[in-house]
């Protein structure tokens, strides 16, 4: 059945496809591009209260290895070019505010125009909020140790009396 | 004591202070108490190393301060003199020597084959520290810190951290030691004697000491979250930090009323 389908409409989503490419062409993706090339991806690959470092994969059979990448954008975090034998390029956005969420764009520029994009959202780390419970019991005595197998409703204490 | 969804509750009470916990669940927890205790789930069972039973080792007068067990069963305790009673999988007990006459007072491991112990001479204050490596086989020392001028000084020196690869000693500093050595993490708001170390991961570390200090370190930058921010922190000294979950967890004294002190943020 999903064969048929697919032949049923094929013709007819080509037909549409060239009526849109020789009507409204992309004015952001110039002709005349090699095809193949893998398609543009960012992601986070380390995140802290204050900084992110971000990845993406610089396709050596693009056409492009310029990039800019911008924060919310409108800041500039990287703008430059990646040597083709680079298969991906990491860059380290720092200076942020904990628990913050950041959107990244990242743009493979081409004829001063930008190829294609993508984009990824990263929210900053928050362990610095001074969200404390600070407990003098009065039970005499000393803690000395704490431990738990991970449940943070479950946390093992061991001490001595005073 | 056992802090279950926000309530202290006393489970049992066992001989000796209690200076260090491992387990591997809320059923299989070991307490080093100059001996070693166990917690099934249900019952403790106390393991004194002092002779008063055949079964068991006799390391007399010599206690054990700090435990690590692993997820095989085994459990190795660190003490006075460098001692180490370790019991194997099938139970049996027997003793280890590591290569020092410190007092070993806290241990960590990572797979049977990659355990830790750092400890201080305790008849000197400042006089240096020592950390030992167990392979599987044997201890040895792999830092040996006598002179408190040195760039690598580390005394009152107690072992923490994530991996092999990412170990913190910390006492009068704190010192990280990745794939290409030491280095030296001593914050700036350190003003005090780190009494702890726990590193969830490598961008997650706590350290408590004295004073109420409580720092943690994001990968970037050094917070200090306790000392004078609590409301009470001339008199306290905390003694160990933990971290569970999203959560940190520190205990220790306040020396003035000689109560126990517990701290929970996140």
């Amino acid at each position: 059945m999903q064969r048929k389908t697919f032949f049923l409409f094929a013709p007819l989503a080509m037909l549409i496809g060239m009526t849109f490419s020789c009507r409204t062409p992309m004015p952001s993706q110039p002709g005349g591009v090699p095809p193949g090339h893998n398609a543009l991806a960012l992601k986070a690959t380390a995140v802290s209260t204050r900084w992110v470092t971000l990845q993406w994969n610089n396709d050596s059979t693009a056409v492009s290895h310029s990039y800019i990448l911008l924060r919310n954008g409108k800041d500039t975090v990287y703008n430059g070019s990646v040597a083709k034998s680079v298969d991906s390029m990491t860059v380290k956005d720092s200076a942020l505010t904990p628990s913050l969420t950041y959107n990244y764009s990242l743009y493979r520029i081409y004829q001063n125009q930008h190829w294609d994009s993508a984009v990824c959202a990263v929210t900053m780390l928050d362990t610095s909020r001074d969200n404390y419970n600070y407990i003098i019991t009065n039970f005499p005595g000393t803690l000395n140790a704490v431990w738990s197998a991970g449940n943070p409703n479950s946390v093992w204490l061991g001490g001595g009396h005073g | 004591m056992h802090y279950l969804n926000g309530q202290f509750q006393f489970v049992h009470e066992i001989l000796g202070p209690v200076q260090g916990i491992s387990g591997t669940s809320d059923s299989n927890i070991w307490f080093a108490n100059g001996g070693l205790a166990f917690w099934n789930g249900t019952q403790c069972v106390d393991y004194p190393f002092t002779g008063l039973d055949p079964t068991l080792p006799n390391i007399y007068p010599k206690a054990i301060y700090s435990v690590w067990c692993s997820q095989d069963g085994q459990v190795w305790g660190a003490g006075d003199s460098g001692i180490i009673i370790h019991r194997s999988t099938n139970g049996t007990w027997d003793v280890q020597q590591a290569p020092t006459s410190m007092q070993l007072s806290s241990i960590i491991g990572f797979s049977p084959n990659e355990i830790y112990a750092a400890g201080s001479n305790q008849n000197c204050s400042g006089c240096g520290g020592v950390l030992c490596e167990y392979n599987g086989a044997m201890w040895s020392v792999i830092l040996q810190s006598q002179n408190p001028d040195s760039a690598m000084s580390v005394y009152n020196m107690k072992v923490g951290g994530s991996s092999g690869d990412s170990l913190y000693v910390v006492g009068n500093g704190v010192f990280h030691r990745t794939a290409t050595g030491w280095q030296n993490r001593t914050p700036k708001q350190e003003s005090y004697y780190a009494e702890n170390v726990c590193a969830q991961t490598w961008n997650n570390v706590w350290v408590c000491g004295d004073y109420g200090m409580l720092l943690h370190f994001d990968g970037d930058h050094w917070t200090e979250v306790g000392g004078a921010k609590w409301p009470y922190s001339a008199d306290e000294i905390l003694w160990d930090v933990y971290t569970a979950g999203n959560q940190v967890f520190a205990v220790g004294e306040d020396l003035t009323d000689y109560n126990i002190v517990f701290i929970n943020g996140q």
